[in-house]
């Protein structure tokens, strides 16, 4: 009898996102470019001439809280934040940070980096050289970077985390607006993409941070039916960007989880229908 | 019920793509509820700037800005317009010598002029570059 051909790392992709990562990547840098060409009198009629500002979801939660007590925005964030942090909020209530997974250019970023990392080091090395203790105390640092967010652009009326802002950084940094302190943690955390898998999302994000909490209450979860996890590996928990040990769990409510679906049996998992995203479930 | 990536997919992309599109081409990027900090990149705020008049002979003109001589002093003074492809559309192309009258204010965050309205004084012709918040014409739904 011929056994099944057993590989570990059942790697498929889910091209879907990697298709949608390109897309707004893309979309994103060319709109900064188009921005600066608009405003040196140039540019194209076609393409929004937005600020990144404008197309920033989260400078709709750092203005919340003026907002809602007084009415107005913080300097330079736009109407349009406001309306885009709806969208990511509804869509997160639904599926999880799938902003964060999907959508933000700058963990695209990393992970195109990271993806270098990876096969310099392999599966196996990769992503885990931060002692589980600390990996474990740092992921929610980004609590207090959220914290610390909100507390300076509500004191300042303006929009603080710009200095330090690696997103900003990242498509404005031919403008002359962006701080030396933004541009070397920009270069920090792609340099440290190499050794760990999105080290801005995973302990400083401000924005992550809020998403994250959505993992706690969302209608679609990552779950592991554990009777159909025949090859008893831990691909999907070694191949989760997030260190997400998925293996030993049935419903994946991790505040981390990005959804990006990388440990499902459409990607790593080799055993069909074993981790998915289905409806419900409490861990 | 399960869902699979592509479903999730068509999801992000029609509510993330959808509500970009959505907000860039209603100029929704371009407005702001004012009030405290309220403002945008350009110096210009909810609260009208306070406008002050120049006049003077046109010294110099490079497309994004003009440079004249003042009336009362003969000191150069340059107004940045903007955006030389709006300036060309509303066919602004003052020469060397000619006299003009310009409404400016100067921005919360920069130390020279931006206009609001320049006049061709022989001609009385008025050329508009941003609104009474000091918002500039050629962008978002000012634009249109």
């Amino acid at each position: 009898m011929k056994l099944p051909k057993f590989q570990f790392f059942h790697k498929r992709s889910i091209w879907a996102r990697k298709v949608l990562q390109i897309l707004f990547f893309l979309l994103i840098a060319f709109i900064s470019v188009n921005h600066t060409l608009v405003r040196n009198g140039g540019g194209f009629d076609f393409l929004s001439s937005a600020s990144l500002h404008a197309l920033c979801p989260f400078g709709g939660v750092e203005t919340m809280f003026q907002l809602l007590t007084a009415g107005t925005l913080v300097k330079k964030v736009r109407d349009s934040s406001v309306i885009l942090l709806d969208l990511v909020l509804i869509l997160s209530l639904l599926l999880g940070p799938v902003f964060c997974g999907w959508v933000c250019p700058l963990g695209t970023i990393q992970e195109w980096i990271g993806k270098l990392g990876r096969k310099w080091f392999g599966n196996k090395m990769y992503n885990q050289f931060i002692p589980h203790k600390l990996d474990h105390a740092l992921r929610y640092l980004r609590y207090g970077v959220l914290a610390w967010v909100l507390y300076v652009t509500f004191t300042s009326a303006e929009l603080a985390f710009q200095s330090y802002d690696p997103y900003f950084a990242l498509f404005n940094f031919w403008t002359g607006e962006v701080t030396i302190t933004a541009l070397l943690i920009l270069e920090s955390i792609l340099l440290l993409s190499l050794l760990v898998e999105r080290p801005w999302c995973k302990y400083a994000c401000p924005f992550g941070a809020l998403l994250g909490l959505s993992n706690l209450f969302r209608f679609f979860t990552i779950r592991r039916e554990a009777g159909a996890c025949k090859f008893k590996g831990d691909a999907c928990s070694t191949l989760c960007p997030m260190n997400i040990d998925i293996s030993r769990k049935s419903v994946i409510r991790d505040h981390q989880c990005i959804t990006c679906m990388e440990c499902t049996s459409e990607a790593c998992c080799p055993a069909k229908g074993a981790v998915y995203l289905g409806l419900g479930g409490m861990e | 019920m399960r869902l699979n990536s592509k479903v999730v997919g068509v999801i992000v992309l029609v509510v993330m793509l959808g509500g970009i599109l959505w907000t860039t081409q209603l100029g929704w990027w371009q407005t702001e509820s004012g009030g405290r900090g309220a403002g945008n990149h350009d110096g210009a705020s909810e609260s009208p700037p306070e406008v002050t008049t120049l006049r003077g002979a046109v010294s110099g003109y490079d497309g994004r800005g003009l440079t004249i001589a003042a009336d009362n002093d003969g000191q150069a003074i340059y107004i940045e317009l903007g955006n030389s492809r709006y300036n060309r559309s509303i066919g602004f192309a003052p020469q060397v010598g000619e006299r003009v009258t310009a409404q400016v204010f100067i921005p919360n965050n920069k130390t020279s002029y931006n206009a609001v309205t320049v006049t061709q004084d022989s001609t009385g012709q008025i050329f508009t570059f941003r609104n009474a918040s000091g918002q500039p014409l050629w962008e978002g739904k000012n634009a249109e």
